[in-house]
This record gives C-alpha cells, structure tokens and sequence, in this order.
C-alpha cells in the first residue's frame, strides 16, 4: 500500500514538473497526460482486488521516459526520468496479499476457477 | 447472518453495507460539488469557489469541451454520482447472487464515470491551460470509488461463471432468478 501512495505522490510531482522546470508546451503534456494516469492506476491499485492495476503504471511512465526524449529538445527531462524510474520500481514491488476473492478476476477466464471447486 | 452470504473463496462479502454506504456518501458528495459546477454553467449562480488556480474554475466550466453535448458536463456528471449513489443503495447484502444485473450496472456507472474524470482532467491542463480545484476533487472522488465498487462486480460474475458451470441459464441468473440463487452458492 506504501508503494502506491508514494506512486500518488510522485504523480502529483510529474503533473507540478513542468511548472517548476518550465518546460515547453509539447513536453508539458506529456506530463499533464501520464500525472493522473499514474494516480488513477495508483490509487487503483491500492485495493488488493484490483493490485494488478499498478502493472499499468510501468506502460504509462515508459511513456513518459520515451516522449520526454521524443519532445525533450535541450530541456532538462532528468526529473522525469528520476519520476518515471521510481513509478516502475513502485509498481514491482509486491505485497503480500491476504484477501482471497476466489481467485481474482484471472478466475473469470480459468478452466477450474479457485470459487468453484470444493 | 452475514457469513451465510460470503463469496465462495472469499474472505468477505463485498455487498455489505458496510461495503456499499462508504460509496454512496462520497457519491452523494461528488453529486453536490458536480451540480454547484453545473448551477454556474447554468448561470443560475454567478460566481464559483476557487482557491488555487485563480480564474481556471471559470474559463473550464466555460470552455468548448464543457459544451460538447447539449447539457453542461457538470450536470451529466451529477447525473453520472446520482445513478452510482441509486444503484448502489438499491439490494440487499446478498445482492452480488440475488440481483447480479443491479451489481453490474453500479460497476458500469462507477467505472465509466472515473474514466471520464480522468480524461477531463488531462484535457483541462493540455487543451484549455488551466486548472479546475472541484474538478479535480471530482475526479478524486471518481477513482476512488473504483476498486470498492469492482470487488463486489467480480463477486457476481463470478457467481455468473458458476451457474454457466452448472448448466444453468446465465441469463436467468443474471436477472436474479430466486431458484437459481438457492442452488449454486
């Protein structure tokens, strides 16, 4: 869970990045548009049903490592490649589970769902 | 009484109220702050509450992307809190077997509805350069509503895999068919 909330924090950062080092409107958007993704998968995530919405996190913050390469034009982008780092290495880390939910939404597509046996 | 109803392989039932109210409070709350916004697009109030980003409230509510449909957006989204705060009042704690169909029409409103959010909230920063405090309180409200509300859709199509498994008619079941409900756990 602490994974996920530094993520919330780290996404706000991304979304305040371009006013504090001025970037352009192109490299700007890149942050305007992954900021709240990496919250909403973040906050997702924080709910152990749904912990495999923090794999998202790692598509959208390579976004974010590419695009700010793509746009980045002489800019200083290491705070984003620093922002983007952290997301990846916060999405990986596991936690142990103690719910069960009979099996999680994987069941919903197995051939012998955990909540359907015994 | 409450363990009667919980999920096979599961440690809790997701459609207590215990569960549910917590949705419907902040449902209720995304429901006032969105039909305040939509009571300035409607010019039925003058002026709207904005603490940090000056007149970024103002020129949101009053951009082209809130005017794309014939309704202010703030009033679809009242809308929007409005079904997720009635499907989620609507059943008893053993809805996700009971009435599958209210389960999953709760999990459609709430999951659409933070979608939606968050891509306004991106659109607010790149197309109209501007920020929006209640939107984003909003948008909050919308995501965090989520995760609570998928634990208990996953517990009814779950119970909908089950009675497939069975041999008897997903559709029926998904419509709450009582003998259905008393056969398959």
């Amino acid at each position: 869970m602490w994974a996920q909330i530094v993520s919330i924090l780290v996404g706000l950062f991304i979304m305040i990045t371009p006013g504090l080092f001025e970037y352009d409107k192109a490299l700007s958007n890149q942050n305007f548009i992954t900021g709240p993704l990496i919250i909403t998968f973040a906050i997702t995530a924080i709910w152990e049903v749904n912990r495999n919405a923090r794999w998202l996190n790692i598509l959208v913050a390579t976004w974010l490592i590419i695009f700010s390469v793509i746009y980045g034009n002489g800019q200083d982008i290491y705070p984003n490649f620093l922002s983007a780092s952290m997301v990846i290495i916060l999405a990986i880390i596991k936690r142990k589970g103690k719910g069960m939910y009979g099996g999680g939404w994987r069941s919903l597509f197995q051939k012998n769902p955990p909540h359907a046996e015994g | 009484m409450q363990q009667r109803y919980i999920p096979p392989a599961w440690n809790y039932n997701p459609s207590t109220w215990g569960q549910r109210l917590p949705l419907v409070f902040i449902a209720l709350a995304g429901m006032f702050i969105a039909l305040y916004m939509g009571a300035y697009q409607l010019r039925i109030i003058d002026d709207v509450w904005e603490p940090f980003f000056g007149d970024g409230t103002k020129r949101i509510l009053n951009s082209s992307i809130s005017k794309i449909l014939p309704i202010p957006d703030a009033i679809l989204g009242a809308f929007g809190y409005f079904a997720d705060v009635v499907t989620g009042v609507i059943g008893k704690t053993s809805r996700w077997k009971t009435m599958p169909w209210m389960v999953i029409v709760f999990g459609l409103a709430v999951g659409p509805l933070g979608l939606v959010s968050i891509l306004l909230v991106i659109s607010q920063p790149v197309f109209i350069n501007a920020w929006c405090s209640l939107c984003l309180l909003t948008a909050v409200i919308s995501v965090v509503m989520i995760s609570p509300a998928m634990d208990e859709m996953l517990a009814s199509l779950q119970y909908l895999q089950r009675v497939k498994r069975n041999g008897h008619s997903v559709w029926k079941a998904f419509w709450g068919n009582k003998e259905i409900a008393n056969k398959i756990d």
